[in-house]
């Protein structure tokens, strides 16, 4: 199953995010992150599995900053 | 012991408080926001869980605006602080606790900034003039108590707020003696920044408290540090909470925190707020028909909204002889100043102080007749 990892700024982020998804109906969960942003150092990402439907949308309408995405298998 | 200090820290505290403690201790032992192990992201959801409900508890709308602080005086340094800049100017109310007073005093001989404090008078309209009058184009924020410490006397904050929007200045909102007590809607209030502390009307443990942001202005730090996050940066976050949550949250008192600020919810503010008032006034009736007692606020008034607790002095006797004589009686109170200097010069009760009786959702009526019978046989003495 693949899935979609989105880069925040923190583990208070995170949890939002995995808070908001998860209210959606989507299968959510909080990951550590060796570097969110390029020079930034450690940070945290949801993982978010096989969305249907644009998370950024979700996630943007409840204030919350996403710094990246990549996809992990 | 009868309990009657719930003003300083409420006693006893739910039993769902101590279990949720008790919880955290032994299931979420590790660093929230730092590892990534399984104890760390259960550690750090329980806490995004506690943000959350105190988000939804004071309508805030978000639970990352939620700060965590060791008591309401650090939140008050962390805003009052942080909102500080070379030249300017703040404006409290004449009932500030001297967690406001202090900082302002501190920043006043650091050459930072200067203050005024605001007169409050009789009615919320003295009060919103009072604070008008203060305000200069050097004013950076106003800063009111939701009631006095001392007093109970409330303060209109939503008034106050849009004297402050008014002139594009925040507010400020000390919330230690009303928050858990008296409703509040921080959307709908427009109060930006609000203090609390956890161990009393939200009777969360000690060493806990709150600050809530509801402003897009950005406070300055009061302390850097480890935030677990954009560690490689030497320059703190942007990001709140993170931002000024600086190493180690207070994991066991966050958690049992969650569980005071539910324990309140389900029991309804409301509720908890008109069984206390009726205590108060009982209480009041009674300290009234004994001559040697002078109380100090009107419970009756129509003009003023009340937190409930009163402070009475009895004539003749310093408030810490009462104190103590209620002490050795098992009555616990708060005598003396209740680091609210400005607040007893204002109502003239600095050379003596007075004795404070604050009662909590635990107080029982039995707990009232021994308080009224013990101040009853000490002021008959007098």
């Amino acid at each position: 199953m693949r899935k979609l990892l989105i880069q925040v700024g923190s583990v208070t982020y995170a949890m939002k995010a995995k808070s908001v998804l998860q209210a959606n109906g989507l299968r959510a969960s909080v990951v550590k992150t060796a570097n969110p942003k390029k020079n930034e150092g450690c940070g945290y990402s949801v993982a978010v599995e096989d969305p249907k439907v644009n998370v950024a949308v979700l996630l943007q309408r409840e204030h919350v900053e996403i710094l990246g995405t990549k996809w992990a298998t | 012991m009868t309990y009657f200090d719930n003003a300083a820290t409420t006693y006893p505290k739910p039993r769902a408080v101590r279990e949720a403690v008790q919880r955290a201790l032994t299931q979420f032992g590790a660093n929230p926001g730092r590892g990534g192990h399984e104890m760390a992201y259960a550690t750090a959801e329980e806490i995004y869980n506690v943000r959350t409900a105190i988000s939804d508890f004071f309508d805030l709308g978000a639970p990352e605006n939620v700060i965590f602080t060791k008591n309401c005086t650090e939140a008050l340094n962390l805003v009052i602080k942080g909102l500080a800049r070379q030249g300017g100017h703040f404006v409290c109310s004449d009932l500030e606790h001297n967690a406001v007073t202090r900082p302002l005093e501190a920043l006043k001989l650091r050459g930072i900034c200067t203050w005024d404090a605001a007169k409050t008078g009789e009615t919320d309209e003295q009060a919103v003039t009072g604070f008008e009058t203060c305000i200069r184009k050097n004013t950076v924020a106003l800063i009111c108590t939701g009631a006095s410490n001392v007093f109970g006397k409330a303060l209109p904050l939503e008034k106050l707020a849009v004297l402050a929007h008014a002139h594009g200045i925040p507010l400020v909102a000390d919330l230690a003696q009303t928050a858990g007590i008296l409703p509040l809607s921080l959307r709908k209030a427009g109060i930006d920044f609000a203090c609390a502390p956890g161990h009393k009307g939200l009777y969360g443990p000690m060493g806990t408290g709150i600050l809530l942001c509801n402003s897009s202005q950005r406070l300055e730090t009061l302390m850097e540090g480890g935030t677990g996050n954009q560690s490689a940066k030497l320059v703190q976050p942007e990001n709140y909470p993170e931002r000024l949550e600086c190493g180690t949250l207070n994991v066991p008192g966050i958690a049992g925190l969650g569980a005071g600020v539910r324990f309140v919810a389900q029991k309804g503010i409301s509720e908890i707020y008109t069984r206390e008032k009726r205590m108060v006034r009982r209480i009041a009736a009674s300290l009234g028909q004994m001559p040697q007692v002078q109380l100090y606020t009107d419970l009756d008034s129509p003009t003023q909204r009340l937190a409930p607790l009163l402070s009475f002095n009895i004539r003749g006797k310093h408030s810490e002889e009462v104190g103590a004589e209620l002490a050795r009686r098992g009555i616990a109170v708060r005598a003396g100043l209740h680091c609210a200097a400005l607040a007893h010069r204002t109502y003239q009760t600095e050379a003596t102080g007075t004795v404070r009786i604050c009662p909590s959702v635990f107080t029982k009526e039995q707990d009232v007749k021994s308080l009224l019978n013990s101040v009853f046989q000490i002021a008959k003495k007098a």
